[in-house]
């Protein structure tokens, strides 16, 4: 039994979650369907290769966040608007909280990277530290940091974080 | 700054819980390109500038990989009514409240992993003509259901009197309606023993053999892979921290993977070697064996 999966088993158990990573990181839905599209694309082209990595779906997300940066700096006149834009309504985001992913856009880079690979690719700190190559401690210390603007803006709407 | 935003403040439950809820208010978003993957000679032509990498399909298509209409390797999300449909016919077979009595359901009889067809075999005790009847302690609930082709399977659980675990498990029609056509299998096992994978083998009125995996999801666990014998890998559905999946059953070779969300395999259990104490199908006539 080998050790790895296929690559069709892998795209179709991480495709929502890299997604989700991205939605969060990237400006648009469409950008980040773009951008994942074309980083599948690669993960399938070098799948030998990236099926030994020891998380292939932020192999995924990071090369899909390369290519966005590789964009960006093509569009330098767009980039004070990428930083943090907005969802506006029209951006097709129908079941999910606007507002949180925007909070979560809002983060600094490195918090809301920690943030997309610890919580929405369900990385290990260790896993999270390797692909941004910090130290763990700074991954705790951004996932803390990322996940208490998360606290602010959930109290200031009432949402009740059972367990407290 | 207030100390109660203070990131340094924030204990384990919360950062768990402020976790969980971003995970759950971001589970709508869903990448639904269809996007077909072939090997390029050029595989960046297709690559930085173009928006859409939608490639030419070749060999490989993700999704519906069907290997016939009776089966699908992805389950399906039937409507809540027919899902509902499923159980309550389940349950109606079983018998009403607390306890469970199956009825007389001709035409298909139990196999084991090893193609055993007799109660004797499974080490079971004999059953009588009459169906058998165990009572629970509480309604059973359903652990998992899985949709796929033209079977609904639902796997329930709950308590008997005697403090084990029942879980039934019930095949019927696609539809939901009608009555209970594959079969019905009760197992009972000590409460908290250790999380197990099961795997019945049933032959439907029309003579084909219907083959059920079911288990518990170990922690951490994303995704359940079978792969069977002659047939495409197949994703299990999913809930409850259950999984279930039915497949056409062509010989005794199957392989269930556990995987995390980065891949990683955190178990494979050939079901073909589970042995018997795990297993307790005796629907023959539509009795029931409770496997103590």
């Amino acid at each position: 039994m080998s050790g790895t999966v296929d690559f069709e088993s892998f795209y179709l158990l991480a495709k929502d979650d890299c997604f989700r990573a991205l939605c969060v990181t990237v400006p648009s839905r469409d950008e980040a369907e773009d951008l994942l599209s074309e980083a599948f694309a690669r993960a399938w082209e070098n799948w030998k290769t990236v099926a030994t990595h020891a998380a292939p779906s932020a192999w995924v997300v990071r090369t899909a966040l390369n290519l966005h940066r590789d964009r960006w700096r093509k569009r330098t006149n767009l980039r004070r608007h990428l930083a943090f834009v907005p969802l506006a309504h029209h951006d097709r985001f129908e079941l999910v909280d606007r507002t949180l992913i925007n909070v979560v856009r809002a983060l600094p880079e490195q918090q809301r990277l920690v943030v997309a690979y610890r919580v929405l690719l369900d990385l290990s700190a260790e896993q999270t530290a390797q692909e941004l190559q910090i130290a763990e401690g700074t991954v705790s210390t951004h996932l803390k940091r990322g996940l208490a603007a998360l606290r602010i803006h959930l109290q200031e709407n009432d949402q009740i974080l059972k367990g407290q | 700054m207030n100390k109660k935003n203070d990131p340094e403040e924030m204990t384990d439950v919360e950062i768990s819980n402020i976790s969980n809820l971003l995970r759950s208010q971001t589970a709508g978003l869903r990448f639904d390109r269809d996007i077909k993957f072939v090997k390029s000679k050029s595989p960046w032509a297709i690559g930085v500038a173009a928006a859409t990498v939608t490639a030419i399909a070749v060999s490989l298509s993700l999704g519906g990989n069907s290997v016939s209409p009776a089966w699908a390797a992805e389950p399906t999300h039937p409507s809540e009514s027919d899902r509902n449909l499923s159980q309550t016919s389940c349950t109606n077979a079983n018998g009403a409240g607390d306890t469970l009595s199956l009825t007389q359901t001709s035409g298909f009889k139990a196999i084991d992993t090893h193609g055993n067809s007799t109660v004797s075999d499974l080490g079971g005790t004999p059953l009588k003509d009459s169906a058998s009847t165990i009572t629970l302690a509480q309604s059973p609930k359903v652990k998992a259901f899985d949709s796929r082709g033209k079977w609904n399977v639902t796997i329930m659980a709950g308590p008997t009197s005697n403090r084990e675990t029942a879980t039934i498990v019930c095949v019927t029609q696609s539809s939901g309606k009608g009555p209970l056509l594959g079969g019905t299998s009760v197992q009972a096992r000590p409460s908290g023993s250790a999380p197990t994978d099961n795997y019945i083998v049933t032959t439907i009125e029309d003579g084909s053999k219907v083959s059920v995996g079911y288990g518990d999801l170990l922690p951490g666990a994303k995704q359940v892979i079978l792969s069977a014998k002659g047939l495409p890998d197949a994703h299990a559905s999913i809930e409850n921290s259950s999984y279930a999946i039915w497949w056409p059953s062509q010989n005794s070779e199957a392989v269930v993977k556990q995987l995390d969300s980065s891949g990683k395999i955190l178990e494979t259990v050939d079901l073909s070697k589970i042995g018997t104490p795990s297993v307790s199908v005796l629907v023959t006539g539509g009795s029931v064996n409770i496997n103590k």
